[in-house]
């Protein structure tokens, strides 16, 4: 022992006298002698570091750390491999110790700093496995950060790996999108966008989170780019409406969602929606004519209040139309508003009472075909449907009268039932009375007597002039008989109506068939669909016109969509009938224009253009997503400090040690950021104030110190006893500057506190005599320097 | 035994005599410090503080002039001590205070060799600063016209010299003797009386600086102290140094409210305590009051 104590003083008179390499050959015995005593390996170790040798320093640095490892003193090993990081930066293997370290002692925080010390490097060396790797490890050590994922993501990207990368970003967007973070989603599509390829709907939640980040623009372009690829996809035309209505663009939605009925024909949302929009575009028009198609699956799907709420709408834009009267007849009763109904003034009278409550709908077939599907059940029908009965035969009475009066040849009329429990169905329409008078200024009247297993429709009388004028139909009684329980609804069970074809033949021979065209525009016809592609050739005119409105509506949308092709395939369809239609011929005047349009702009471009704009947008600005690792090796970023205060907040104590540990080895930066995680705590807030103080003062950072005293200061609950500690560090650092005065001002303050703490009253002694204020002749006490400044006038 | 050995103090601590040893640093004096240090940094020619008697402005004079190195400024403070000062008087004594060598007694030339003067602070990149104590001794038109006529000693853009005035309110008066001087003034500060608050720091303060190793005062006293002294520091020393030295007399080791109530009952504060009453005749009172201390002080 005494041959220790020997070489130790030996060593220490050497130091004193700046002698190093002979110091280092005294701890050199001394660790000899000694190998457990760890205290003289570190001081050789720091030595080696002072005089340069940075191989012998690091050798024993590591054999310190590691004795402090296996021995649990976690908290040192960390410093001293703080200092091996210091002598050999590019050491990877300190930076896997000094994470797994801090991640042993509960410092997640910095465990996550070192892995983000490592990722940099990785990333700088093209090493993505070993990034990935990582990153794994950080993503375990905090599951819910997507930062990880989405840098994971990153590296997949970076190394080729593209469908993991893939797949990993999707699960993030897709958390993202849950949880409605729509500029984070954009903000990561900025990074991965390149993998996401056009043809599928990777982009598609890229779309959503512009839209619902308010750029309905950009959604848009972004969609009808997908759009190309997949133009039947129902989530991408949703979308796109969404998109278009955001924009305020009511004509391109109703569109763009007419395609999408198309797709997903009885989805009444969709429904709903394509009303709503009709009417948020200001075509009432429309709305009325879809409104009155659509209203029996409405009730049938018990959404009656729907309909209520459009009919009042309706009702507001046509005061007094009998038509629309009659839907707020089916509206009120589907959600049982008898009062309201009892106001109605019902233009169609109902003569009986029926069970059936029917449901229509009508297609018009090559060579006119009339459907009509009645779907009656009895066992949801109450009697007073039986108006709606009427109104179905009205617009049956109409398309008869359209049809007839476009007719040139081949008339056939067929008339679906369905009939859940009858064997015999046989409807009777008397056509002959019906258009007996063939003078269109007369009164015509249609009589249709229908017999449904002792049920009778009869006479519907069709005021022709009216009906050409006004579109009313009116006098239209339907007598139903003995439809009773078993009677559950007409379907479409074709039947040949012989004697109406013989009467409808007879409809050529009609003079005015101009008049009577004019029955296209009557809103029952509009309804009806056609079957293009089934139609042989001499269609007759009526049928090809509505083909024209309904498919020019499509090929719209399809050019609307920057589809070209597919906007052209369907105007030659329309064209192959009216080859010199002039709006056909425009519109592929139209269509060929905008191809060129496209042609000039490749879709490449475009979606690089729209992430330019973007980055310009003050969308991205406002979000850092992402940069904090993509500057991964700050630490010391919002992001790092978040996740520091959310996964430390509860080892403020171990924070505070490990900055005792790297102040007493002078590594006062390291301490300084310790010292601060630790202040978090307020029992040791005003600990670490003073540490983080005299660290600052030892690094020869006066101003620093100073402000880090004054910041104690001004901490909200510091005690008397806190702020006399401060004020005393103050005044030492401030006479350490030289600023005498102000030093006395400070420790005058902790003397009025309590003039014994520490040694103040000798220190106030001391300066005041060195300020020449203190002056024990007992003159005026005026400093002797002033004394020639100082003039009685 | 003196009473400062009855109470084991090194010194006086209650002297209403000029003593920097003493000095307070109250956050008013301090504030006020910041803003004439400012007016001086900053060249803006001239500052005015202003204070009620003993409110601690000769004191804070003296503060400012150790705060003025050599290095860095060529200053002086001037007592006024009488109010039949001429302006070459002044002017002589400036001159010299700043470092002219032989003054003329022709002003011309004293304002040349003045101005000569200045121009050397200035490239020794230094600034001239002359603190008046007592400014509202300077009663007359002239004077403050000369005054006027320094501040325009300057070159483009810079003033080359700063005056700082002391004084009592009256100096307001002074300075509206001449207008053109009363814009000219940059800064103001007008030091208020104590609060109870500040008072108790500043008993504690000067009875530390004199030795002492305990509070000399019982707690009820200093609020008692600083309503008969309405809170004015003169007044605050000459009260607590008459509770001390009767508390000497009694035996006491600390000054009681009864000792307190009596050593005010002797300098005629009991009836009326100073800050119940209306300004101008505490104004009045503080005259006379000035002068039984003036009158006190001379016995001592």
């Amino acid at each position: 022992m005494a041959n220790k104590e020997k070489l130790l003083a030996s060593a220490q008179k050497y130091l004193s006298k700046g002698q190093i390499p002979k110091a280092i050959g005294e701890y050199q015995k001394l660790v000899g002698a000694f190998p457990k005593d760890v205290r003289n390996r570190q001081k050789l170790a720091e030595l080696f570091s002072r005089e340069k040798r940075n191989e012998e320093a690091l050798t024993e640095y590591e054999a310190v750390a590691k004795h402090y490892t296996d021995t649990g003193f976690y908290l040192k090993s960390i410093a001293v491999y703080k200092q091996i990081q210091k002598i050999e930066p590019s050491r990877v293997d300190i930076y896997h110790s000094l994470a797994e370290l801090n991640e042993k002692q509960g410092l997640i925080g910095n465990a996550l700093t070192e892995y983000r010390n490592l990722i940099s490097f990785y990333d700088k060396n093209g090493m993505h496995h070993d990034a990935i790797e990582v990153l794994q490890k950080m993503a375990a050590l905090d599951p819910d950060n997507l930062n990880f994922s989405a840098k994971i993501a990153e590296s997949l990207m970076a190394s080729g790996r593209n469908e993991d990368a893939l797949e990993k970003f999707q699960a993030i967007i897709e958390t993202l999108a849950e949880k409605a973070e729509h500029i984070k989603v954009v903000k990561l599509y900025e990074r991965f966008l390149e993998i996401c390829p056009e043809e599928g709907t990777s982009r598609l939640p890229l779309a959503r989170s512009l839209l619902k980040s308010g750029s309905p623009d950009k959604a848009i372009q972004v969609l009808k780019s997908l759009l190309k690829h997949l133009p039947e996809d129902p989530d991408i035309n949703q979308c796109l409406t969404d998109a278009y209505v955001a924009n305020q663009d009511f004509a391109n939605a109703r569109l763009t969602l007419n395609h999408l009925l198309k797709l997903k024909d009885d989805d009444l949302d969709l429904r709903e929606y394509y009303l709503r929009i009709c009417l948020d575009a200001g075509d009432v028009d429309r709305a009325r004519d879809r409104f009155e198609e659509w209203k029996d699956t409405f009730i049938h799907a018990g959404r009656g209040t729907v309909l209520q709420d459009f009919h009042e709408e309706l009702r507001g834009a046509f005061p007094g139309d009998p038509m629309v009267a009659g839907m707020f007849s089916a509206a009120s009763r589907a959600v049982g508003d008898t009062a309201a109904r009892d106001e109605l003034d019902v233009a169609a009278v109902v003569s009986a009472e029926s069970d059936e409550k029917p449901s229509t709908q009508k297609t018009l077939t090559a060579g006119l075909e009339l459907d009509l599907d009645l779907d009656l059940e009895p066992s949801t029908v109450q009697a007073e449907n039986a108006h709606t009965v009427a109104a179905a035969a009205e617009t049956i009475a109409e398309k008869e009268v359209a049809s007839v009066a476009d007719v040139a040849e081949d008339i056939e009329i067929e008339i679906d039932i369905d009939l859940d429990d009858m064997d015999d169905f046989d409807l009777e329409f008397d056509e002959e009375d019906v258009f007996s008078d063939q003078d269109p200024v007369e009164k015509n009247e249609i009589k249709a007597a229908e017999e449904v297993d002792g049920v009778v429709f009869e006479e519907q009388e069709l005021t022709q002039d009216e009906a050409l004028d006004d579109a009313e139909l009116q006098a239209f009684d339907t007598e139903a008989e003995g439809a009773g329980e078993g009677l559950s609804g007409i379907d479409t069970d074709e039947l040949e109506g012989d004697e109406g074809l013989e009467e409808l033949e007879e409809i050529e021979e009609l003079d005015d068939l101009e008049e009577l065209e004019e029955l296209d525009e009557l809103e029952a016809l509009e309804g009806v669909e056609p079957r293009i592609a089934d139609e042989p050739s001499g269609k007759i005119d009526s049928v090809v016109a509505l083909d024209v409105d309904t498919e020019l509506e499509e090929a719209e949308f399809y050019l609307q969509q920057g589809l070209f092709d597919d906007a052209e395939r369907v105007v030659l369809a329309l064209m192959e009938y009216r080859p010199e239609q002039p709006e056909l011929l425009a519109k592929m005047a139209e269509i060929n224009q905008g191809r060129q349009a496209a042609e000039n702009e490749s879709e490449n471009t475009a979606f690089v253009d729209l992430m330019s704009d973007l980055q310009d947008d003050d969308l991205l600005a406002a979000t850092d997503f992402l940069n904090a690792l993509g500057g991964a090796a700050q630490g010391d970023d919002e992001l790092s400090q978040k996740l520091v205060s959310e996964l430390d907040s509860a080892d403020t104590e171990s924070h505070y040690n490990l900055g005792i540990a790297y102040k007493e080895m002078g590594l006062y930066d390291d301490a300084i950021a310790e010292f601060e995680k630790a202040a978090k705590d307020p029992v040791r807030h005003l600990d670490c104030t003073t540490l983080t103080g005299q660290c600052h003062m030892e690094a020869g950072a006066t101003d620093a110190a100073m402000q880090a005293f004054k910041r104690g200061l001004t901490h909200e609950g510091i005690t008397d006893q806190g702020r006399m500690i401060l004020n005393f560090e103050l005044g030492m650092l401030y006479q350490l500057n030289g600023q005498l005065l102000d030093a006395l001002d400070y420790f005058q303050l902790v003397a009025e506190k309590d003039s014994f703490f520490r040694d103040v009253s000798v220190l106030i002694k001391n300066l005041r005599r060195e300020l020449g204020l203190d002056d024990d002749s007992g003159d005026d006490g005026g400093p002797q320097g002033n004394r020639d400044r100082v003039s009685y006038v | 035994m003196s009473y400062l050995e009855h109470f084991g103090l090194g010194r006086e601590p209650f002297s209403n005599a000029p003593d920097a040893r003493f000095y307070f640093n109250s956050d008013q004096h301090s504030q006020a410090l910041l803003r004439l240090m400012y007016a001086v940094d900053s060249n803006k020619g001239l500052a005015v503080l202003v204070g009620g008697v003993g409110t601690g402005k000769t004191t804070l004079a003296r503060r400012m002039l150790d705060n003025l190195p050599e290095s860095r400024y060529e200053s002086s403070l001037l007592v006024m001590v009488h109010s039949g000062i001429t302006p070459e008087w002044i002017l002589t004594r400036i001159a010299l205070q700043l470092g002219v060598v032989e003054p003329t007694g022709d002003r011309l030339k004293l304002l040349k060799q003045l101005y000569t003067r200045l121009l050397e602070i200035d490239d020794e990149g230094r600034r001239a600063v002359v603190l008046i104590d007592e400014a509202q001794m300077l009663q007359s038109r002239e004077l403050m016209e000369e005054f006027r006529g320094l501040l325009n000693l300057e070159i483009p853009g810079k003033k080359l010299l700063n005056i700082v005035f002391f004084g009592l309110p009256e100096l307001e008066d002074c300075l509206a003797l001449d207008e053109p001087l009363a814009q000219r003034v940059a800064v103001k500060f007008h030091l208020k009386s104590m609060s109870v608050e500040t008072t108790t720091s500043y008993v504690k303060h000067r009875l530390q600086i004199a030795g002492a190793r305990q509070m000399l005062y019982d707690a009820e006293v200093i609020p008692l102290i600083h309503r008969y002294a309405g809170g004015v520091p003169r007044l605050i020393n000459t009260i607590s140094d008459n509770c001390l030295f009767e508390a000497y007399l009694c035996k006491m080791r600390k000054v009681d409210t009864r000792t307190a109530h009596r050593v005010a009952g002797d300098l005629g504060l009991l009836q009326q305590p100073l800050s119940e009453l209306p300004r101008d005749k505490a104004n009045n009172d503080l005259a006379e009051i000035e002068s039984m201390l003036d009158r006190l002080e001379q016995k001592q």
